[in-house]
């Protein structure tokens, strides 16, 4: 006890020092806090407007369809009147379903070309679905007709207007090329980057009409009470689908979202370099402080090794004081973390001025990002942050303890 | 029966390929509650000396016995540490005291460290021996607070609080003046008197030596004068 009130004590014979140490100690914590909530509040807002605006909680497709829907085909459709799918969704946790058939085409403005997705939707039903009747920002929603909707950064980059009438150039069904000129009626302002930059939405029976696809879809997808419901709900499905023969197969949220969940996993190893920094950043404060303190300590630990003191009480000493430097370090740390983590939670930052420009580097976030409390991590770092001042202190202070008590005492 | 008796003590320092010798071949004997001056020009090896009978260096050959029976050259790292904090008090030239405890603490530490002793019993050995060097009423004084002779009053009372049978002492007044180096060594006489602590101290100053009741001259590294009683001849 007496030692470890010396130890603490030994914390205000250099404040300054002990301050420098510990704030070093503080920004590490800080910029882990900080980033680790950048993550989390990505992670969470990428992850629901990607099902909430894109994926849906769960899709029924054809197997084959799956392996190629990046490319969009017009084969292995499904019937859009379709037995079994109906009576699946009877199931007390599906909350809505809808068909949608999906397409690459090029709009045209009349002077350019560009690559767009056109998507086939239920005028009706959709909107249970996906909700993009909310995120309409001039216009009105989509409704039967020839008629189109797009986002907001496309209508941009076409120059298009409400009112104004869009070309889509597309191959059919057979290969043929075919056109559609729609009207459009209203433009898009969703938090998803691509859908407002790459998403051109007509109603599913021109679509059928133009690609010649007859009453046939790429995919259902389903609204179910909870995101988490789809991954047991995707099983029992499948199960039915194998029991009776068919080549449907469910992909729960998670499937369906796989290339973002890898995106976001290297987050983890962003978090994992900053780990790293703190680890470098207190060791180094540390390991100075405490040969600093040796130093300068010489005669006394000489004084002490001569009243008795074997070498790990004096070890004891130092490593005590570098606790008092985490435990300072760590709380300030903390607090400003807290302090930051609140203000990204509330006010948020703005993604493309973090990356400096338009670009989003396909996370599917359109405007501020809003960070997302961890208390588990706040807890780690705090431990993490004493942890790392004890360790980085032992062996220094092996250094000093270890020293010949003459040696010590006469400064030789 | 002797407090400490040296058998042809040596002591080699080797500097590169060169070996210095400190001690060469000294032999003592120290009786219980004797005030002990070794005194000899600066390298004659006194520190060295008071060194290794403080246990806090060893020596290259020869044997040291404590009472007798211990045979302190053989202790190992460890077990001289556990002789020193029960058996041995130090006085230091440059006090040595920590800085960020206050006198009482300061005397304190040195019995905080062993055990068996309580609160109450330490509070009461502390205050006492304060009260003996002249402290009383500066207890709670950091060492930035008391005058140069206060804080080597402090290490004083730091070494004695344990009550130990032996007190080493290194020019313990060679930072002080005449009149606290007197104030000094009138206090350490006290005590050996009082409590019958045996008391060696290293020193070049004729001043201390006059307190003296035995003198050890050494000469490099070898005892040269070994002289007892109540007035002894003083060299200045």
């Amino acid at each position: 006890m007496f030692l470890t009130k010396l130890a603490l004590r030994n914390l205000t014979r250099h404040k300054k020092r002990t301050v420098i140490t510990s704030l070093v100690i503080s920004f590490g914590i800080f910029i882990f806090l900080v980033s680790d909530s950048l993550m989390v509040g990505l992670s969470d807002m990428s992850l629901d407007n990607n099902v909430d605006l894109q994926t849906a909680h769960l899709q029924i497709m054809e197997e084959e369809y799956w392996a190629n829907k990046d490319e969009m085909p017009l084969d292995n459709l499904l019937k859009e009147d379709n037995k079994i799918i109906k009576e699946i969704s009877n199931n007390p946790q599906v909350k809505a379903y809808t068909p949608r058939l999906y397409f690459t085409a090029t709009i045209n403005n009349g002077r350019e070309d560009y690559p767009v997705k056109v998507i086939g939707i239920n005028t009706k039903k959709d909107v249970e679905v996906i909700k993009l009747d909310g995120y309409i920002l001039e216009g009105e929603m989509l409704q039967e007709g020839k008629f189109a909707i797009i986002g907001k950064g496309l209508s941009e980059l076409m120059d298009f207007r409400v009112n104004d009438y869009i070309t889509l150039l597309f191959k059919t069904k057979e290969g043929t090329y075919n056109t559609i000129d729609a009207k459009l009626i209203g433009l898009l302002d969703t938090p998803h980057p691509n859908i407002n930059k790459q998403n051109v939405y007509i109603p599913l029976l021109l679509a059928q009409n133009s690609l010649n696809t007859g009453d046939k879809v790429s995919r259902f997808l389903f609204n179910l009470e909870t995101r988490e419901q789809s991954i047991q709900l995707a099983e029992q499905f499948n199960r039915r689908f194998s029991q009776d023969g068919m080549s449907l197969k469910a992909y729960n949220w998670e499937k369906l979202s796989y290339e973002m969940l890898a995106m976001l996993k290297q987050g983890n190893i962003e978090n994992l370099v900053m780990l790293f920094i703190i680890i470098i950043l207190a060791t180094a404060g540390v390991i100075n402080t405490v040969i600093l303190s040796a130093l300068e300590r010489l005669e006394e630990i000489g004084m002490m090794k001569a009243l008795g003191l074997r070498a790990y009480e004096i070890v004891y000493i130092f490593v005590i004081e570098a606790a008092g430097i985490g435990i300072i370090g760590s709380t300030i740390g903390v607090i400003l973390g807290g302090i930051g983590v609140y203000l990204l939670k509330e006010v948020g930052i703005s993604l493309s001025m973090m990356t400096g420009g338009e670009t989003t580097f396909g996370i599917p976030i359109a405007e501020n990002i809003y960070g997302g409390w961890n208390p588990e991590t706040f807890f780690f770092i705090f431990i993490f942050g004493i942890l790392v001042s004890v360790l980085a202190s032992i062996l220094p202070a092996r250094w000093g303890a270890k020293k010949d008590p003459v040696k010590a005492l006469y400064h030789k | 029966m002797s407090l400490l008796k040296l058998k042809n003590v040596e002591k080699v320092y080797h500097q590169g390929k060169i070996d210095v010798p400190a001690i060469r071949g000294i032999s003592l004997e120290i009786e219980k509650g004797e005030f002990t001056t070794i005194f000899g020009p600066s390298g004659s090896g006194k520190t060295t000396l008071l060194n290794i009978i403080g246990c806090l260096d060893k020596p290259t050959d020869g044997e040291i016995y404590y009472e007798a029976e211990k045979k302190l050259s053989t202790l190992t790292k460890n077990e001289l540490s556990d002789f020193r904090r029960y058996n041995l008090g130090f006085i230091f030239q440059g006090h040595n005291l920590i800085p960020v405890l206050t006198a009482f603490e300061n005397v304190e530490f040195a019995i905080r460290i062993i055990d068996g002793i309580s609160k109450k019993e330490r509070r009461e050995k502390v205050l006492d021996i304060l009260n003996s060097v002249g402290l009383e009423g500066l207890e709670d004084r950091r060492p930035n607070e008391l005058s140069g002779g206060q804080k080597q009053r402090v290490a004083i009372a730091r070494a004695l609080v344990k009550n130990p049978k032996l007190v080493l002492a290194d020019e313990p007044t060679a930072n002080l003046d005449s009149e606290n180096s007197q104030e000094i060594l009138n206090i350490m006489l006290k005590m050996n008197k009082k409590l019958g602590t045996t008391f060696i101290f290293s020193t070049h100053d004729p001043q201390v030596m006059e307190y003296a009741r035995r003198l050890i001259e050494i000469r490099d590294g070898k005892v040269t004068h070994d002289e007892q009683g109540e007035n002894l001849d003083v060299p200045h």
